[in-house]
């Protein structure tokens, strides 16, 4: 079980490892995965559940429309003979819009325990600024 | 605790069945306050065995409890939600706080040989069954 925390630069989340995130692009049908969006004045944090995805096999874009897409590939190998089915097994996509006051260049991933966690850093124009005041 | 059972009917159309008790289960779920069948599980026989995975992303292995009493297997746990603090939610469609779902297996397992093990968010639990229980092969006499 992965314990160790992974932070990485966006577009390197899914060149690492094998490769297996390769062709991600054109892994066509995927599931929806369960997210959790925070926020605070520096970041956003995105957390979504991708039960079955290894280390590499997660791709992570944001294109020209700020839209940050998602794709992880699952490596669950479904075992034969199936009696009793609550979730099917299939790969994962995901996309978000941001708005201009992210920086589509700062964002980091970590993923542990099937869970992918994003943080997308604002602008520094747009953080709040505290303003001491000199006597 | 809601208690699912599962049968192997044949003709008797599963995906039925199993929406039947993903009602029940729903129903006493919402009931006590706890998310619909969190965690999400699928039981496969594999003949030599029975596997349950069970999907629980995000949740530590310490903090998982797998328990076979009789033939009764019980999953609880909790899986914490992210901490950020002074972070505001704008959407939270995870499942956080405790969970416990429970599933008799109605086939003779080896409750000494019983192994789970939790990968990538996945917990996968391997229950060998007893001899008695394992498929046979009839031979057909002349």
């Amino acid at each position: 079980m992965a314990t160790q925390a992974e932070k990485q630069p966006r577009r390197e989340a899914g060149k690492e490892a094998d490769g297996t995130a390769e062709n991600l692009v054109e892994m066509g049908s995927a599931f929806l995965p369960d997210a959790a969006i925070y926020e605070t004045e520096d970041d956003l944090f995105i957390s979504l559940d991708i039960p079955g995805v290894e280390k590499g096999a997660v791709q992570i874009d944001v294109d020209e429309s700020n839209t940050l897409q998602m794709r992880a590939r699952n490596g669950f190998e479904e075992p034969t003979g199936i009696v009793l089915r609550e979730f099917s097994i299939g790969n994962y996509y995901r996309s978000f819009r941001l708005s201009d006051e992210f920086d589509k260049d700062a964002i980091n991933a970590k993923l542990e325990d099937g869970l992918l966690e994003l943080t997308v850093a604002k602008k520094e124009e747009v953080k709040p600024r505290r303003i001491s005041i000199n006597a | 605790m809601a208690l699912s059972d599962w049968t192997f009917t044949p003709g008797m159309g599963f995906e039925r069945e199993f929406e039947r008790l993903r009602r029940q289960m729903d129903d006493v779920f919402g009931r006590i306050g706890i998310g619909a069948g969190f965690p999400a599980l699928n039981i496969y026989d594999q003949g030599e065995e029975m596997l349950v995975a069970v999907q629980a992303p995000g949740v530590k292995k310490e903090d998982i409890n797998v328990e076979l009493r009789e033939n009764t297997l019980t999953i609880s746990g909790s899986r914490k939600a992210p901490e950020y603090p002074d972070a505001g939610v704008l959407r939270e469609e995870s499942v956080y706080g405790a969970f416990k779902r429970s599933v008799r297996i109605p086939i003779k397992v080896r409750n000494d040989k019983v192994e789970a093990t939790l990968k990538n968010g996945i917990l996968l639990i391997r229950m060998p069954k007893s001899e008695e229980a394992k498929p046979k092969q009839i031979a057909i006499n002349a």
